[in-house]
């Protein structure tokens, strides 16, 4: 018999092993939220009640740890990420798998997604850095605790919302809901979880490293598509204006003219295949630096 | 009689899984404010005069596969006292399709009762 919700939320933990990582989080956070909200209010409405019979009731309205672990593998199975990814089946040639990046949806979004992360790393970072050094002078003082405190929970704010963002435009499945903290904890209590959970650290981490990552992958992309745009715009351009296309303040011959919307082209789809390529290793990484374990 | 019962939870079990989705979108179409799990759970369990075909568990994973498919939306509303709750609200999408669905079900429900001979309940 189960006696207590945290031995409930171990066994569910246990049953769920092999899951996706966001899916245990989510599970376990979803069950410990129901379970205690049911059990206060069962105590409130019946106060003389035992509190074991009262939990064997809740849990057996809410399923046991096997069957709430087998409804979120069904789940699981049949989740489709917001944007399919085109999956390039082994009897396409190459050239096509090649050419059919173009109408996959993941890889334009990926390339969305590092075109936003300057913005977002940018936020992150200047959060970190700004707030940090405050905070850790403060805590000389009393009231440096409550603000380290919020600090950090600020942090599993933003670890949540770039979840979110990854999620969208990368695919990779991450957490929908904050980490579940017991209500009744005393504050000292949550302060000291906030501290010791690693996830804090590694998402203080990750925010500070997608500063200098997304300026990467914004000058990345901005320059390749910018030197693919130009390749495929420059005949056109030439035509337009009888301007002949210079490289390094030499006319380009004649001939190398016509190939250029070729090798503009070439550009383009191996960017959006660089896109999805660094798109897959982020969400991998996002997900071992945000979700906890 | 362990085995019919076995059997009868099995069945119980396989009808739900095929209409978990259209019970709770149906209840968040006559939700007038966004709701979270353990409400949810608790209006259907009004609703149905506890007569539940399905464990309260196995509600989240079905919000969540709805919210997937963009039928239902969500928020999360920190709170100071209690733990962050997740509220679920639904879309105009959802109200669309709730609408196919019901038609679907009507059309299932016929289907059935001509089958089982079920004209008693309608005199």
């Amino acid at each position: 018999m189960i006696t207590s919700v945290e031995e409930y939320i171990m066994l569910l933990k246990k049953e769920l092993k092999g899951c996706d990582r966001a899916c245990i989080q989510d599970a376990l956070s979803n069950s410990e939220e129901h379970l205690h909200t049911a059990m206060k209010k069962r105590m409130e409405e019946e106060p003389e009640s035992d509190s074991n019979e009262v939990l064997t009731e809740v849990i057996d309205e809410f399923g046991d740890p096997a069957e709430v672990a087998g409804e979120y593998r069904k789940m699981e199975q049949e989740w489709r990420p917001m944007f399919p990814s085109v999956e390039a089946k082994d009897s396409i040639p190459f050239w096509k798998k090649f050419l059919n990046i173009i109408g996959d949806v993941r890889a334009w979004s990926a390339c969305l997604y590092m075109l936003i992360s300057i913005v977002t790393g940018i936020i992150y970072g200047t959060w970190i850095m700004v707030l940090l050094p405050v905070t850790l002078s403060l805590l000389i003082f009393i009231i440096g605790i409550p603000l380290a405190g919020l600090f950090m929970l600020s942090l599993r704010g933003a670890a949540l919302i770039e979840g979110r963002i990854v999620e969208a435009l990368l695919g990779t499945r991450m957490p929908r809901k904050p980490i579940f903290m017991k209500g009744d904890r005393s504050w000292w209590a949550k302060f000291k979880a906030l501290v010791s959970q690693g996830v804090t650290w590694k998402a203080m981490a990750y925010m500070l490293l997608h500063m200098a990552l997304g300026i990467i992958y914004f000058t990345l992309i901005i320059s390749l598509f910018s030197t693919a745009l130009a390749c495929i715009a420059a005949p056109v351009v030439e035509l337009i204006t009888h301007n002949s296309v210079e490289y390094n303040s030499d006319n380009l011959p004649g001939w190398v003219i016509p190939l250029l919307p070729i090798l503009g082209a070439l550009i383009l789809l191996g960017t959006l295949h660089l896109a999805k390529f660094i798109g897959k290793w982020h969400g991998k990484y996002a997900k071992i630096m945000l979700v906890r374990r | 009689m362990d085995e019919f019962n076995e059997i009868n939870k099995k069945f119980r079990k396989e009808l739900s899984a095929g209409t978990t989705a259209l019970v709770l979108l149906s209840i968040m179409s006559k939700a007038e404010e966004p709701m979270y799990g353990y409400r949810i759970a608790k209006e259907l369990e009004t609703q149905t005069e506890k007569l539940l075909m399905m464990k309260q568990g196995a509600l989240y994973p079905v919000l969540r596969s709805l919210e997937n498919y963009h039928l239902l939306e969500s928020h999360v509303d920190p709170s100071v006292s209690g733990p962050p709750r997740k509220y679920y609200r639904i879309t105009d999408e959802g109200r669309q399709i709730l609408m196919g669905w019901i038609e679907i079900w009507r059309e299932t429900r016929i289907f059935i009762d001509n089958i089982l001979g079920g004209d008693e309940d309608d005199n």
